[in-house]
């Protein structure tokens, strides 16, 4: 039933598009592909290699994913002399090896330092230790899995959002997994569908995990991308929009990782106490913990508002803030040129994306192409939300293309910085002008 | 930066036309210099039993309401032009002990300005003297005074003010995380009868070496805390004492006994030695402070925090000194502290102390023995605004060598 409603989804979506014979869509050659991904960084472009096979089977005949989750078995926090410290687990609900063909990743989440701009370094957690995650290229309906080994202290999880993965892999803590433990190895197993720009990021402590820094861009691809039909586009980039409270982020991971020491001693005494984590089997048991005593963490945090306040002073497109932005996020084009770029908000605020010089379609919002594309030149990209883009090289030049929400084309308050890139001509030979970086206006 | 630095060399005439340019956005008003803010404090407020048993063999009671101790201290800190770096001040106010000698309801306990980085730290003020190497599980400052403060041999005030606070300038230098080395100078008040304040010079000198590893680093069985200091007081001429120099040698340990981080043992004991010089009596405390003289002061600490929260502490102490020129005289104290917790920093506290003096102690003190009770409550705070400078004892930086201290993040 699924299949068939997805089915008839697809059909629906593509004929609002303008008709553009299979042929004539420009192959994405490996080349074009290096190209693209050079600027999503090294994990980008190692995944994607790995992850750019198309699918030989029909959607139809790909087993259903199966729901087969042990019921009622629960968390395994609620369980006395256990430990989950090093475990390795695999969750039910997927297709076992020998029944799917899986294209298998490893990753990690690691502690590291992350430089957002020089001289600015802050601590963040971060997938294989890079800002943002890498990139998964993917084709639509490959079966992934994702083994993710935890080398930091905290407990973490992965949300791949937008993809209708088994609710088993949702990622989302206690509601459908336990966290990851340290030194846990945890797989995920799903089916990489629908196509589209998707993302993945940590849902255990989401403010301060999701912003710093555990996200990183999921792309599904398809041959029958309407996209790419009605826009041959060669070139496609990844701008994954940031917010960073580099005060809070440092506070925050010194501080958890400070009771982590403790947690996690209980936990390696086999001794967990679910209440010193904020743990609860239900509802009852949680007002029952109140009754006894227990004083849950958000009474000190209403003690305390200012503590609790998000107040980022540093914006970055892939992991760096301008000029910064000119490592990753540099996006070029040439005249006559379709290029795609997929906006992904992997913070906790609103970016309103400006492309000076030209009017872009937007051609799809949370990885789904619209009805019909937008002409803009401003497009909205709210927490959650991924946008693609479509910009068509009719205006040669150097442009800005900044979040002109302008706070937060800012670096620490100063002017300008933060979220702003530049979409820079190729071709255009012997230019007037040259640009050149001011930081302090 | 150093285009900033050189704008602000310009001085009064270019903040002057800034004040009158307020919508100008000029390098000299560098948006990041905002200090980061601190206000902290504590109300004691506790009632007070106390039956002593004087030199002469008679009986004294007393009972009173004791707010002394309670304080209050503002913190500012910013960060430096030189990434990494960054400046502190304080500022602290105190109610004095009730059983002062010196007629001030309340005084200024610190007023200090410092600069520090990942690896070092200066500080120069009124502050904190470095007379002691731990800070045992009592009520108030002074109730081991005696036993754990290396005493002012400058003042015949037994007053905290001269005894625990004092001015000096102090550097301190980790060469690794948890290894500290230290040095200052320091100027302890000068007061002789009558109570007046004599000169603000320096008049001592310390040294010290400390390894700390703090439980929420790690939690283990072992060694937390050790640390030595070496003294030095140029004392001077007070209460008809001559100018002469008073050295002391501190030690101190401080163990965890288990690791368990929800029933959290922990026992802890320092020393003192002088060597001393010759006095007539010990009836003054600047000739306590100079005479030959050994303390050792312990403490058996234990915390319930099921559910990692801590719900109460307790402490059982004892602590003994020694005036080996005088006969070997010398004073024992037991006692035992009780913290239950209401709340963030709200706590019931009760505290039970019995101190015997020996009879040379007794003659010299005024009594022979003493039972001290106090019950009572702590309202604690600690409010930190714009938060922005980040520790230096950190755990990021302590263990990761990252995001330790630095402005806005900005590590070296």
């Amino acid at each position: 039933m699924r299949i068939a409603r997805l089915d008839r989804l697809d059909a629906a979506r593509c004929a609002a598009w303008p008709a553009a014979p299979r042929d004539d869509a420009p192959a994405y050659t490996r080349r074009d592909f290096l190209r693209g991904a050079a600027v999503l960084g090294g994990g980008a472009i190692a995944a994607g290699l790995a992850m750019r096979v198309s699918s030989a089977e029909p959607l139809a005949t790909m087993p259903v994913p199966r729901h087969d989750h042990a019921g009622g078995q629960g968390s395994m926090v609620f369980q006395s002399g256990h430990t989950m410290r090093g475990a390795r687990t695999m969750p039910p609900g997927a297709p076992a090896d020998d029944q799917v063909t899986y294209r298998e990743f490893d990753m990690t989440f690691e502690l590291v330092e992350h430089e957002v701009l020089p001289g600015v370094r802050f601590p963040v957690f971060a997938f294989n230790g890079q800002v943002p995650g890498p990139v998964f290229r993917v084709q639509e309906n490959d079966w992934i899995k994702v083994n993710i080994t935890n080398k930091t202290e905290e407990m973490h999880t992965i949300h791949w959002h937008g993809v209708d993965v088994i609710y088993t892999m949702d990622g989302v803590p206690m509601s459908n997994q336990d966290p990851v433990h340290p030194e846990e190895v945890f797989t995920y197993r799903f089916q990489a569908r629908p196509a589209g720009t998707r993302f993945y990021h940590c849902h255990w402590g989401t403010p301060l995990h999701m912003m710093s820094a555990l996200h990183g861009a999921f792309i599904i691809d398809s041959p029958d991308d309407p996209i790419r039909r009605a826009f041959p586009y060669t070139r496609d980039y990844v701008l994954m929009l940031e917010a960073f409270d580099v005060n809070m982020t440092r506070q925050g991971i010194d501080d958890l990782l400070s009771g982590m020491k403790q947690v996690n001693q209980l936990i390696a005494r086999r001794r967990p106490s679910h209440l010193a984590h904020g743990f609860f089997r239900n509802y009852q048991e949680f007002l029952k913990a109140i009754d006894a005593g227990w004083r849950p963490p958000y009474l000190a945090g209403m003690a305390n508002p200012a503590a609790a306040e998000i107040r980022p002073n540093f914006f970055a497109i892939n992991g760096k803030s301008f000029p910064a932005t000119m490592e990753h996020g540099h996006i070029k084009i040439r005249s006559g040129e379709y290029i795609r770029i997929r906006l992904i908000n992997g913070g906790v605020f609103d970016h309103h994306m400006h492309l000076h010089g030209h009017q872009f379609w937007k051609v799809a919002e949370d990885g789904n192409p619209l009805p019909q594309p937008l002409r803009l030149n401003t497009v909205p990209v709210t927490p959650g939300k991924t946008v693609d883009i479509i910009v068509f090289g009719d205006n040669p030049g150097f442009w800005d293309f900044h979040d002109h929400k302008e706070s937060q084309s800012r670096n620490n308050g100063v002017y300008p910085g933060g979220m702003i890139t530049m979409l820079e001509y190729e071709d255009m030979g012997e230019v007037p002008y040259v640009p050149s970086i001011s930081i302090n206006q | 930066m150093s285009k900033i630095k050189t704008h602000l060399k310009i001085g009064g005439a270019l903040v002057l036309s800034l004040l009158v340019q307020r919508g100008a956005f000029a390098l000299e008003l560098d948006p990041a210099i905002f200090p980061e803010f601190t206000i902290g404090g504590r109300a004691v407020a506790t009632v007070n039993a106390e039956a002593m048993e004087t030199a002469g063999g008679g009986d004294e009671q007393d009972a009173k309401l004791d707010i002394g101790d309670s304080s209050l201290l503002l913190g500012f800190s910013k960060y430096l032009f030189k990434p990494g770096q960054y400046a502190y001040a304080g500022l602290g106010l105190r109610v004095a002990e009730e059983q002062r000698d010196i007629a001030q309801g309340m005084f200024l306990s610190q007023a200090y300005a410092g600069i520090g980085g990942p690896r070092y730290d200066l500080v120069m003020g009124r502050h904190r003297l470095p007379n002691t190497l731990l800070h045992f599980p009592v009520l108030r400052e002074d109730d081991l005074l005696d036993f754990s403060v290396v005493a002012n041999a400058s003042s015949v005030s037994s007053a905290e003010e001269d005894q625990v606070f004092g001015n000096l300038v102090q550097a301190a230098w980790w060469w690794r995380p948890a290894w500290k080395f230290d040095a200052a100078l320091t100027g302890r008040a000068e007061r002789d009868v009558g109570g007046a304040l004599g000169a603000q010079d320096f008049n001592g000198a310390s040294i010290g070496l400390a390894y700390q590893l703090p439980t929420a680093f790690k939690v283990a069985r072992g060694l937390r805390y050790a640390a030595v200091r070496i003294d030095q007081q140029n004392a001077r001429a007070v209460a008809g004492l001559d100018n002469v120099a008073v050295s002391s040698l501190l030690a101190a340990l401080s163990y965890h006994l288990n690791d368990d981080p929800e029933s959290d043992w922990a026992a802890d004991v320092q020393a003192i030695v002088r060597s001393g010089v010759d006095v007539a009596s010990l009836t003054n405390p600047a000739a306590r402070a100079r005479a030959a003289f050994t303390s050792v002061t312990a403490a058996l600490r234990y915390a319930h925090r099921p559910q990692l929260q801590t719900r109460w502490r307790a402490a059982l102490l004892a602590a003994w000194q020694n005036y080996g020129d005088f006969n070997e005289a010398n004073a024992l104290l037991a006692g035992a502290s009780y913290v239950y917790r209401l709340g963030s920093g709200v706590d019931v506290a009760a505290q039970y102390f019995y101190r015997r003096n020996d009879d040379v102690l007794a003659a010299a003190l005024g009594y022979q023995s003493d039972h001290r009770v106090q019950v009572g409550l702590v309202f604690a705070f600690d409010m930190i605004f714009n938060e922005s400078v980040a520790e230096r004892g950190g755990l990021l930086d302590f263990e990761h060598h990252m995001g330790g201290s630095g402005p806005a993040g900005l590590g070296e």
